[in-house]
This record gives structure tokens, C-alpha cells and sequence, in this order.
């Protein structure tokens, strides 16, 4: 598709889905209380008035992504996913690499997001952030993606600091029979199958699934040559006997992922400055669940995982091996009070091999961690006013005790209005990789004919960074098929990491070099403010917008003794401003049209301009198990850069443009 | 690590993409849209099926010209459009009332109860008091089945779908058509999910 064509394409299909919406409200509207259960079972629903009916009743700001959503966004890939949120902060880094982060401090490894699949951390103590590129779930078996912004640390634990994002899996019996799923277009393939079907009291299901991401670009019209591939199989698993309820589930991914690193053997840097070694990673999970209910609506879960992970790259090699056991306790206190309460133990075994020019000290380390948290809501007023305050408290083998507190408050007595306020601590521990690692750069000629050798090195003494913040809520619904989601924060940061430089030093032995070292530093605080607001209205059964609006700053105050220039300006390498706008319409039974607009604003420090996304597909439905869908991606530009900088180890690379087709049918 | 900055081109394509969704809301809002509709469709949908699983239901004891009360908690907006829906309409001869009930304690008076998501957890003690009693509890919360309720109302597919939790059903000595029950998705007495 050439640009002349695309942008005004683009603005017609806006166009016509309000265009055409009229039309479609002056046909005759049917009478629904004439029609029988089977006929009303059949109309297509792609809006309802309000989302997750919980989320309107939680103190905290809340989003959850449907697996509507999901389905309709044409997205093939979570970090994408993740977008539909407020206030996720996504740039993609290169074919299969993504820095993820809520309310600002994104990198490749974010490490104020705490990111959660089926009650099963996927956060990385090493890289203290997640690796994107092993998440290879089918998309199909996602129930929703829950975006909790704001410490969720009262709950789910250290470096859950800026948000913790749930991802909930279906249970085995929704999603039984077969299903065959096949994508393919520019920005790469994917391929998956799955069975589900009952075995006695049981219901499970299998699934396999082929994912390869293509080349993104260096420059318009030159490839990165950074495809990846990786094949995922896995099972899930529930039964229940009263009143107990089992679920397992487990899965190993195998995949290869190549890259632009820089290459770090002196050797040979001078001549080939940048490597394009593949890295290789393997990984399984095994997790099991028991829920135990009583009459009276108390629960008790346990639940326990082991993961073990493998990854290979040009410049080290990682192991893992996490073992984990959590329970948790939720029960009503007479008519007012609703108590969670819950202790959790997690061991984790990680070891580092770096290759030439990187090394992580010590190579190998064991770290057990304990956690006791309590959540107690009390209502007042008839239950118009919940209060609630919790607490989490723990021990880190390696970090030492920490406690994080929370206390909120929400005002329910408006029928269509909520009020709801907040104040946390949350606390984010230091990874291994920022207390021990050293990086060797190769030598490069200084300004004065000397070899300048560049060293960066962690700090065994590294401190927790911790953040206090404040927030405030407003949820209101306009008439009958609208609603607003504002939330207001603030926040303290102590402690943020920084790279302190040492002056230069001149050496002559073994030769005449200059050197230069810095090590990671705890100098920085900073004050963080926004708001989000999400909005959406449905006016017809069949057509839906969604939309929201992100605004986020930040005061960096760096301390007077900081040799770290670059953060006295920094940014948290988010946007100021970022927005969104959707649209879903169903013009006949069968078809559905979307089209939404992504806009990020500039990140100042990195110097990345800003962009805008345009998505739009649509889908034809055969019959209920049957159809195929025909999108196109990030169709304003054919290529445009979302990172940049040293924040990652390896070069970020542009996004093209890409369109797909998609086959998706489930049958029994 | 080099930076690589390649500016993206702004100009017409932005401006006409800003442009035509600045048009979209103008002729959304200008064309009463929202004025057309009186109910929200999956409002109106709801309640059109609380009418129709009255229909299926029986109410052992029920005398006939005993008027069904439905009582709706905590969703005005369903309680509208039941209204609209049951106004001059009667199943098998009983008269069909909608109540917006306050106080737990009279809902053992109702015939079909429905209950908003937000009204759910608070109502644990409510629907353990009329577990045993013929009152057919409906809600469209998440999980409704383990709080003791009924018939659960979900989307799925993008279309609207009821479970309904048998041993709930059993104890509360309601007969329920198999006509719904074949519709349904059948639930016995599944526990929570948390977290």
C-alpha cells in the first residue's frame, strides 16, 4: 500500500463507522421482550454499558482488557496487547523485544512492573524485569488481562510498584473442543492448535503453538535482521470436588531470537561493532492451585509453582530455577468487613555466565523470600464508604525486612458516581545484575590518541528504591451506555538507580590507557504526577468506542554528590502525553470492523519523536466456529523508531508497517 | 548502543487522520445517537431475558392470580427496562410486579431477585438467608455461581449467555424448565477464583 492511499483510506473507514452507525439506529429496533431465549442468546453484544463489573467498586485504578477485547484488537502479541490499557507506557525495541512500563521509567527491563500469569510471577530478580519475548501464551486461552496502576505492592509483594498486570488464563471448561489458528502477514507468523475435553470430573485442554516474528528495520527499506521463532506446548487442567477445586497447568517454550548487540570481545570489535548472534531460550513452568470454599463464602487457596529457565545470549548465559508457595485466606467479618490475608514463600537459584566483557558477581546466587500480607475492608454508613487498609510485610534473603502499607478509601453512595482515594508504599528491590555485574567495553580512541577503556560496574550495596504515593479516583456513568474512568496520582521516589562516573584515570600499565568506570548509584529522587482517564460509550449493541487519555511528568531532583549528569534531566523515558481512540462495529451479524489510533508523545531524553498508530482490521465470520480476519498495523508510517539509548544492551531498531490475515476455527 | 533516530513524518497524513475523528465525534454527537435509545441495548437484553427465565421457572406453591414479583438490587437501569419490559404482559395468568427492594431481609417476598455485581459481595448473608426459599437469584457479577446464587449472566463470543448452578437451583425447591436448562451452561457448585 503506498502512503497516498493509506492515510485517506484510513479516514474514510473513521468515517464510515460513524456514518454508517445512523443508519443502522433508524432501522427498526427489535422488540427483544417479544423475542424467545434462543433469538436473544444470538444477538451479537460487542458492547456492554459498563466493563468488569468489579472494577467500579475497587479503590484502586483499575483496567481490565477483555478476551472480547483481545479477539477484536487483532493484536498478536501481549506487550501489543498491553496497549489498550491507560497509562502503559509500550515501545517496541526491536522484532521481539519490548520495553513495558506503567507510569513512566520504561527500558527493556522495566523493573517498577510486576507482571503476574495465573498468580505466577514472570518478573526476572536478575534482569529485575520481564522478558517479553519468552511469553508465548496462545491469546485465544487469555480470559482478560487485568491492569492494576499504582503500588499493588500491599498485596502482590516487593517491585510491584507502578502497576501489576494479572494475566488469567480460561478455565479448562471454557474452552473446550478443538480450535486451529493460523496468522500470517509482514510482522511475522504464528500458528496454534488446541484440544479441550473432559476426562471424568475434569476438564483440560492442550495446546501447542508456532510463533516467528520477522525482521523489523535498520532504515526505511533495510532489514534488522533480527527475526525470532519459538514453538510453546502446554496443558491446563480443572476439577472440583466439593468443596474443593484443583487446577494445574504448565507449559515449555523453545525459541531463538537474533539481535543487533554490540560487540563487547576487543578482538574483534573494531572491525565488526555490532554482533547479530541469536540468543537461545528455554523455559518450563509447572503450577498448581487448591481452592477450598465454604458455605459461607470464605476461601482458602494454595498454590504453588515450579520454573525453571535457560537462556543463552551473545553476551552470557542464564539459568533459573524458582520454586514458589503462596496461600491466601478471604473471608467476611459479620456484614461489614471483608478480610484477604496471606503468607507466600518463594525460593529462586539464578546463575550468570558472562561471556567476554560481562560478568555477574557472584556468578551464582541462591535467595529465599518471605511474605505475610492483610487486607482489611470495612464498610460504614450502610456500606456506602469502604475504608481499607492493608499491609505487606517481608524478608529478602539478599535485601533485608521491608513493610508496605496501603490505605484506601471509596465513597459508593452516588448510584452512577464513584469516589475513591489512596495512599501506598511500595518498595523495589535491588536486582542481581545492578549489585554485581561489570561490563568491559572494547577500547575506543580518545580525544588524545589514548585508548579510552569504558567500564560499568554494579554496586553489592545497592539500595531498595522506594516510592510513596497518593491517588484519587472518579468514576461516573453518562446515561445509559457511557462511563468515565479519572484517576489523579503523585509520587515519591527515593533512591531511583543511577550510573555514577568516576573521573577519568590514566594509566600506563599494561599501556598507556584512559579509564573510565561507573558504577550503579542510588542517587536520585524524583516526584512523579498524572492522570489517566478512560472513557467509553456504546450507543448500539453493535458499535462501541473506547478511548483514553494519559498525562504523566516528572521532577527529577538528583542529590548535589551525584556524578550522573544525564539523570538531573531525566524523564522517566515516557511520554508527557499519550492517547488512544477505538472504534468496533458490527454492521451485519457477520462482520466486524475495527480501527484504532495509538498516539505517543516524544520521549525528550532518548530524543524518540513521537508517533502515531494507526490499526485496522476486520473480521468475517462463516459460521460461529469459523473465520478469518484481515488486518493492518502501524499503517501511518512505514517505519518509525518508539526506543532508543543505552537502556538495553542491544540496538533498538524501527517498526514497519505490516498487514495480516488470520484463519481462526474452533470446532468439537 | 548507538541511538538511531529516524523522525517520523508528521504533515498531511496526521492531520487528516485528527481531522476525520474529530468529524466522527461531530457527527456522533450531532446525530442522536444516543438520544434514539432509551435503554442501553445489553440493558434492555437483560432484562428481556429476567422475563424470559421467569417464564421457565415454576414457583411450587403459587397461587394462581398471585401477582411474580421481580426485585431488582442495586442496577436502576435494568430495573427501568424490566419495567418497559413487563408492563401489560403476565406468565400463565400471575401478574408481573418489579420492586427495588432496600433491605435484605424482604427478599425472601421475591419471586426472581437480580442482583447488580456491585451489589454481590455484600450479599453473602442476604443469599445465604434464602438459599432454601424459592426465590430464583440472577446476576450478572462475576462468580455469582459460588456466592449460592442461580443463574449467573455472561458475555461470551460477544453474545449473551446464563449459567445456572443446579445444586443452588435444587436447593432452593424451584423448578426450572428444561428448555433453560439446555440453554445453559450447567455449574455445580464451583469455587472461587481469587486473585
Amino acid at each position: 500500500m503506498t502512503m497516498s492511499i493509506v492515510r485517506p483510506l484510513l479516514a474514510t473507514l473513521f468515517g464510515l463507522v460513524a456514518l454508517a452507525a445512523p443508519c443502522f439506529s433508524q432501522s427498526p429496533k427489535p422488540n427483544l421482550s417479544e423475542m424467545s431465549i434462543e433469538d436473544l442468546m444470538n444477538i451479537e453484544i460487542i458492547s456492554a454499558s459498563r466493563k468488569e463489573q468489579r472494577a467500579v467498586d475497587v479503590a484502586a485504578a483499575v483496567f481490565v482488557i477483555t478476551h472480547d477485547e483481545i479477539r477484536r484488537s487483532g493484536m498478536t502479541t501481549i506487550p501489543d496487547l498491553l496497549r489498550l490499557a491507560p497509562g502503559v507506557n509500550v515501545a517496541q525495541i526491536n522484532s521481539n523485544k519490548w520495553g513495558v512500563s506503567v507510569r513512566g521509567f520504561n527500558a527493556m527491563y522495566a523493573n517498577k512492573l510486576l507482571v503476574l500469569v495465573d498468580g505466577r510471577s514472570i518478573y526476572n530478580r536478575i534482569f529485575s524485569g520481564v522478558l517479553w519475548d519468552t511469553e508465548d501464551l496462545m491469546l485465544d486461552d487469555i480470559d482478560r488481562i487485568e491492569v492494576i496502576r499504582g503500588p499493588g505492592a500491599a498485596m502482590w509483594g516487593a517491585n510491584a510498584v507502578n502497576a501489576v498486570i494479572n494475566i488469567v488464563t480460561k478455565a479448562a471448561a471454557d474452552t473446550q473442543g478443538s480450535l486451529v489458528r493460523v496468522d500470517t502477514g509482514r510482522a511475522g507468523e504464528q500458528a496454534g492448535v488446541r484440544y479441550g475435553g473432559t476426562l471424568g470430573a475434569a476438564q483440560y485442554r492442550l495446546y501447542s503453538q508456532w510463533s516467528g516474528r520477522d525482521q523489523s528495520l535498520i532504515a526505511p527499506g533495510t532489514r534488522a535482521n533480527d527475526a525470532s521463532h519459538s514453538v510453546t506446548t502446554g496443558f491446563r487442567a480443572d476439577w472440583t470436588t466439593q468443596p474443593d477445586a484443583f487446577m494445574v497447568e504448565g507449559d515449555f517454550t523453545a525459541g531463538q531470537a537474533r539481535a543487533l548487540w554490540p560487540n563487547l570481545d576487543p578482538r574483534t570489535a573494531a572491525r565488526e561493532p555490532i554482533a547479530n548472534d541469536p540468543t537461545d531460550s528455554q523455559g518450563g513452568h509447572l503450577l498448581g492451585r487448591w481452592t477450598r470454599t465454604r458455605a459461607s463464602g470464605a476461601s482458602l487457596q494454595v498454590q504453588s509453582f515450579v520454573d525453571i529457565a535457560g537462556r543463552q545470549e551473545p553476551v552470557g548465559d542464564y539459568h533459573r530455577r524458582a520454586f514458589d508457595l503462596d496461600t491466601q485466606y478471604h473471608t467476611s467479618l459479620g456484614t461489614r468487613q471483608d478480610l484477604v490475608a496471606g503468607a507466600g514463600y518463594r525460593f529462586n537459584d539464578e546463575k550468570f555466565d558472562g561471556h567476554v566483557g560481562l560478568s555477574l558477581t557472584p556468578a551464582r546466587s541462591n535467595s529465599s523470600l518471605l511474605t505475610a500480607f492483610l487486607q482489611d475492608e470495612i464498610g460504614f454508613l450502610g456500606n456506602r464508604l469502604a475504608v481499607a487498609f492493608g499491609s505487606q510485610v517481608q524478608y529478602d534473603s539478599l535485601a533485608g525486612a521491608g513493610v508496605q502499607p496501603t490505605a484506601r478509601v471509596i465513597w459508593k453512595g452516588f448510584r452512577r458516581q464513584r469516589v475513591w482515594a489512596a495512599t501506598s508504599r511500595a518498595l523495589r528491590t535491588p536486582s542481581l545484575r545492578e549489585r554485581g555485574i561489570r561490563v568491559d567495553f572494547p577500547p575506543v580512541p580518545s580525544g588524545n590518541g589514548l585508548p579510552l577503556f569504558v567500564s560499568a560496574l554494579g554496586n553489592p550495596a545497592a539500595r531498595t528504591e522506594e516510592l510513596v504515593d497518593v491517588e484519587l479516583g472518579y468514576r461516573l456513568e453518562i446515561g445509559r451506555a457511557a462511563s468515565i474512568d479519572v484517576t489523579g496520582f503523585g509520587g515519591r521516589y527515593s533512591n531511583l538507580g543511577t550510573s555514577e562516573t568516576a573521573a577519568p584515570l590514566v594509566q600506563f600499565v599494561p599501556s598507556p590507557q584512559i579509564l573510565v568506570t561507573s558504577h550503579v548509584g542510588n542517587e536520585l529522587d524524583a516526584t512523579t504526577r498524572g492522570l489517566e482517564i478512560a472513557g467509553q460509550w456504546a450507543p448500539l449493541l453493535a458499535l462501541r468506542f473506547d478511548g483514553s487519555y494519559t498525562a504523566f511528568h516528572v521532577a527529577p531532583h538528583l542529590s548535589a554528590a551525584s556524578q550522573d549528569p544525564i539523570s538531573a534531566t531525566a524523564d522517566g523515558n515516557a511520554p508527557r502525553t499519550q492517547w488512544q481512540l477505538r472504534a468496533t462495529f458490527s454492521p451485519v451479524t457477520r462482520a466486524t470492523v475495527n480501527a484504532a489510533m495509538f498516539h505517543v508523545g516524544p520521549l525528550g531524553q532518548l530524543r524518540v519523536s513521537a508517533y502515531t498508530r494507526a490499526d485496522v482490521n476486520a473480521e468475517w465470520r462463516f459460521t460461529s466456529g469459523l473465520s478469518v480476519m484481515a488486518s493492518g498495523q502501524n499503517l501511518f508510517d512505514a517505519a518509525h523508531a518508539e526506543f532508543a539509548g543505552p537502556q538495553s544492551l542491544l540496538l533498538p531498531t524501527l517498526v514497519p508497517r505490516s498487514a495480516s490475515l488470520r484463519l481462526r476455527w474452533a470446532f468439537r | 548502543m548507538g541511538v538511531s533516530i529516524i523522525s517520523t513524518r508528521r504533515g498531511r497524513g496526521k492531520r487528516l487522520a485528527t481531522a476525520s475523528v474529530a468529524l466522527v465525534a461531530t457527527l456522533i454527537a450531532s446525530s442522536g445517537i444516543a438520544a434514539g435509545a432509551d435503554v442501553a441495548p445489553d440493558v434492555a437484553l437483560k432484562a428481556a431475558l429476567l422475563y424470559n427465565f421467569a417464564k421457565f421457572a415454576e414457583w411450587p406453591g403459587l397461587p394462581s392470580g398471585a401477582p411474580i414479583a421481580f426485585c431488582v438490587v442495586g442496577d436502576e437501569g435494568i430495573a427501568a427496562a424490566l419495567v418497559q419490559t413487563v408492563r401489560g404482559r403476565n406468565i400463565n395468568g400471575h401478574m408481573l410486579e418489579v420492586a427495588r427492594p432496600q433491605d435484605s431481609a424482604t427478599w425472601r417476598a421475591c419471586h426472581l431477585l437480580f442482583l447488580a455485581d456491585s451489589e454481590m459481595r455484600l450479599a453473602t448473608a442476604g443469599l445465604e438467608a434464602i438459599r432454601a426459599l424459592p426465590v430464583l437469584t440472577v446476576s450478572d457479577g462475576k462468580d455469582f455461581s459460588q456466592a449460592a446464587g442461580i443463574i449467573e449472566l455472561y458475555v461470551e463470543g460477544g453474545r449473551m449467555r446464563f449459567a445456572i448452578n443446579l445444586d443452588a437451583a435444587d436447593r432452593s425447591g424451584l423448578r426450572l424448565s428444561s428448555r433453560l436448562l439446555g440453554l445453559a451452561k450447567i455449574i455445580r457448585n464451583v469455587p472461587p477464583k481469587t486473585r
